[in-house]
């Protein structure tokens, strides 16, 4: 226990030290300190208004509302049990740190003690973001006393301790069992990630012809998420407490108190027993040495590539072919590219069971402009995560690119091609399901493929021009990279385009279609003008930073 | 000091070390060689329980290290080839918290002895990722030795050091080993192990091929020189330098 504190008392030390001595930028805190709020004013808002429009429902809203909440913690459950599962699986077996711990004269349980700890509190940053402006809406709306909070904060403890524990245990016995390598874990986490998402996906879209009958259709929609209601789960047991302590049933809110009090206790212990056999020779596997691989076969694929680029300079085409096999051979890389497309992808090709979809043409483009933004917020993160670290990630090496035919504008638009190509291929694909399956008109495929376009070329540019211009070469951390002032500044400047750009071309849309206060001649007219602005600022947003990072990243001294 | 018993470690089909018998007595300085893949960077980790053996028992002091890790762990300091320093304290702050780990929080005098003789004064209070390459590499020696460990594991001492920190730590190595420390090191800088070896192993390909003092693998080898020569000589059956360099 004297070793356990100690270790956290020097954990607290390296806090307080990160904060007295940064010397990093202020105005990335700041940024992100506003986002964060932002965030989470913006999710409060968007919970107080569906409460409120569930009002529209007369004598089952309160009910509805109150069955929200439990589909709310069992989605809550899933996403900690994924979160602990990957987090668990770089804190407990993370190298450099952990190599050092076990050569200390340290308890293995100690050890797995502390970094459980640690798993559980990068783990569930997402509940606090999502659960607090969930839950003081869920508390304003229905104007709950104060200490109601304090029961929510209370029991969030132990869920979330349940919750970590499940995901940890699959790490432990993964690791331990099948001495897996890190891209393993990841492809089974995002496996058991998906296994939930995609039932509830399908439980959305394979509703029945739902009744008229506005009861009827309720009870149909909560008879199908009945797994929510499930007695033996931990989201139904801190629902209930709750719940119970609202209506005044205080035995019962102890009753499932206790339950995620006992089950926490059961499992953390569980877990600190199983840890005593289990975690060194987990840690032992994941250092897995030099495990013989079978030699790469020569990928014919990459001899068609290379063939389909024939008409690229041959230092043009080392380049690219350089970055798409690295790209390709990490798992980490495109495992998360595929997590985010995929379920947009899923969600779109089911729109078409969305037979309200069809009901107005504006609701429909509503829908479809709704879409084109989370495309674009979506690209937009992956294009900051995946290529604003490419520049700093060729680190010290990028002197022998530039020795070679390359010079540092070549090195940047090459980066910024292939990035805004790829990026093109996969929304392109996107939104023409998204037209295809909404049935959408010929004039909005044509302007909804001229806007991803946009979009492509202004994140692209963004992400590579300010990654040129902010270049960490100290650190082969792409998530300390990304965290840079830079890497916030990319996230400002993209969000802003993105919805600038979205915002900017609903408006003929929603005064056409909604509003209804022009006809379709002036809508025309309209849109041509806001199409020129897109353009002249996506100039801008392409131009800017490209020549911005050119210029710094040419005069950087190594 | 250190001995192992039929020490086999194997990743999947690979056999990284195989079939180790090896003994340090103490306040040896044993220098272990090998080609790049050999197997030492893995012996080593074994020694420190750091990865569990496939098969065979390692003993440190006496005591086994699979079954008395604590034990072995408070009598070893161990310095990797790229050594862990929290970034965030101070280097005086993370001598402390090997003291504090090593349950010697009242010998607090000892972290100045050795940030004096590692020349970090002035450097003490700063964070330690300010610290240079070779200030850092000091660090980490001055950690792995104020706990007084009775053995010491280190896995190539002179990365990063200049001429004079590498005469130091040389130094300090003799005038440990005379007070009865063991210290267990394996290096690619040959000069450095025929200047400080009691003995020298050389493991290739997992197998302990040859055992002895730099006059005894000169003899094994049939090779009057330099341990490189020595070196390269019993190495040589698995790994011949390619003669013809033309492209």
């Amino acid at each position: 226990m004297k070793v356990f504190l100690q270790i956290w008392r020097y954990k607290f030390r390296q806090v307080k030290n990160s904060i007295i001595f940064y010397r990093g930028s202020w105005f990335k805190v700041w940024v992100v300190t506003l986002f964060s709020l932002s965030f989470m004013v913006g999710m409060y808002i968007l919970f107080w208004e569906g409460f409120n429009f569930l009002k529209i429902l007369p004598l089952i809203s309160t009910m509805v509302i109150n069955r929200l909440l439990y589909i709310f913690f069992l989605l809550i459950f899933f996403l900690l049990i994924f979160s602990g599962l990957v987090v668990s699986y770089s804190t407990l077996f993370a190298k450099g740190e952990l190599d050092f711990l076990f050569s200390l004269p340290l308890n293995y349980q100690t050890l797995f003690t502390i970094k459980f700890l640690e798993s559980a509190f990068y783990a569930s940053w997402a509940f606090l973001f999502i659960g607090f402006p969930f839950i003081t809406a869920y508390g304003v709306f229905n104007r709950v006393p104060l200490f109601f909070y304090f029961l929510f904060l209370f029991n969030a403890v132990p869920f979330t301790l349940i919750s970590i524990s499940a995901g940890v245990l699959i790490t432990l016995l993964l690791s331990r069992i099948m001495a897996l390598k890190r891209w393993r874990i990841y492809i089974i986490g995002i496996g058991i990630l998906l296994i939930p998402i995609f039932y509830l996906i399908y439980k959305f879209v394979s509703l029945p012809p739902l009744s008229p009958n506005v009861f009827t259709m309720v009870k149909q929609v909560f008879q199908h998420f009945r797994l929510s209601q499930y007695p033996y789960l931990p989201s139904f047991w801190i629902s209930k407490v709750l719940f119970s302590y609202l209506q005044k049933d205080y035995a019962n809110a102890i009753r499932y108190l206790l339950y995620l009090f006992g089950v926490c206790l059961f499992s953390c212990a569980f877990l600190f027993n199983l840890s005593k056999c289990f975690y060194f020779p987990a840690f032992s596997n994941s250092r897995g040495g030099v495990q013989v691989k079978k030699p790469l076969k020569k990928f014919n694929l990459w001899k068609v590539i290379e063939k389909l680029l024939f008409f690229l300079p041959s230092s043009w085409r080392g380049m690219v072919m350089k970055d798409i096999k690295t790209f390709l051979r990490d798992p980490r890389q495109w495992s998360q590219f595929l997590i985010f497309f995929g379920i947009l992808g899923f969600y779109i090709v089911n729109l078409r069971y969305y037979r309200f979809i069809r009901l107005s043409m504006g609701f429909k483009l509503l829908v479809s402009m709704v879409n084109l933004a989370a495309m674009g917020f979506i690209l937009c993160t992956l294009t900051i995560r995946f290529m604003y670290p490419q520049i700093s990630l060729e680190g010290r090496r990028i002197w022998l690119l530039n020795l070679s035919k390359l010079d540092y504008a070549k090195i940047v638009w090459e980066k910024f091609l292939l990035t805004f190509f790829f990026s093109l291929i996969v929304v392109f694909s996107l939104i023409n399901f998204t037209n295809y399956f909404l049935k959408n008109p010929p004039y909005f495929w044509a302007f909804s493929f001229f806007m991803i376009v946009m979009i492509s070329l202004g994140v692209s540019a963004l992400s590579v021009g300010l990654g040129a211009a902010y270049p960490d070469f100290s650190t082969d951390n792409p998530a300390k990279i990304v965290s840079s002032f830079g890497g916030t500044l990319n996230f400002v400047l993209s969000f802003i385009f993105i919805l600038f750009l979205v915002s900017l071309n609903s408006i003929p849309f929603y005064l056409w279609l909604i509003d209804k206060s022009i006809n379709k001649i002036k809508f025309l007219r309209f849109l041509r003008l806001t199409l020129l602005w897109s353009g002249a600022i996506t100039f801008f947003a392409v131009f800017f930073p490209l020549k911005y990072g050119i210029k710094k990243i040419s005069n950087i001294q190594m | 000091m250190i001995k192992t018993v039929n020490l086999t470690k194997k990743f999947g089909e690979v056999i990284a070390v195989n079939n180790l018998n090896l003994e340090v007595k103490k306040g040896e300085l044993f220098v272990f060689l090998g080609p790049n893949g050999a197997g030492k960077t893995t012996t080593i980790k074994l020694i420190t329980g750091l990865l569990k053996p496939t098969f065979g028992e390692i003993y440190i002091g006496g005591f086994s290290v699979q079954k008395e890790y604590k034990k072995v762990k408070s009598i070893i300091g161990y310095i990797p080839d790229s050594p862990f320093l929290y970034e965030k304290l101070t280097g005086r702050e993370f001598l402390e918290f090997i003291l504090d780990i090593y349950d010697m929080s009242e010998e607090k005098k000892k972290i100045d002895y050795y940030l004096e003789i590692f020349d970090l004064k002035g450097m003490e209070d700063r964070l330690i990722e300010e610290y240079s390459h070779g200030m850092r590499q000091k660090l980490a020696f001055a950690s792995a030795m104020i706990h007084e460990p009775q053995l010491l594991v280190i896995d190539e001492p002179m990365v990063g050091l200049d001429p004079k920190s590498a005469r130091l730590i040389k130094e300090l190595l003799r005038k440990k080993t005379k007070e009865g420390v063991t210290v267990f090191l394996s290096t690619h800088t040959l000069p450095v192990a025929e200047e400080l070896a009691d003995r020298i192993g050389i493991i290739d390909e997992g197998r302990l091929i040859s055992i002895g003092t730099f006059e005894e693998l000169k003899k094994l080898a049939k090779v009057e020189g330099s341990l490189e020569d020595v070196f390269l000589k019993l190495t040589e059956e698995n790994e011949s330098i390619p003669t013809n360099l033309e492209i």
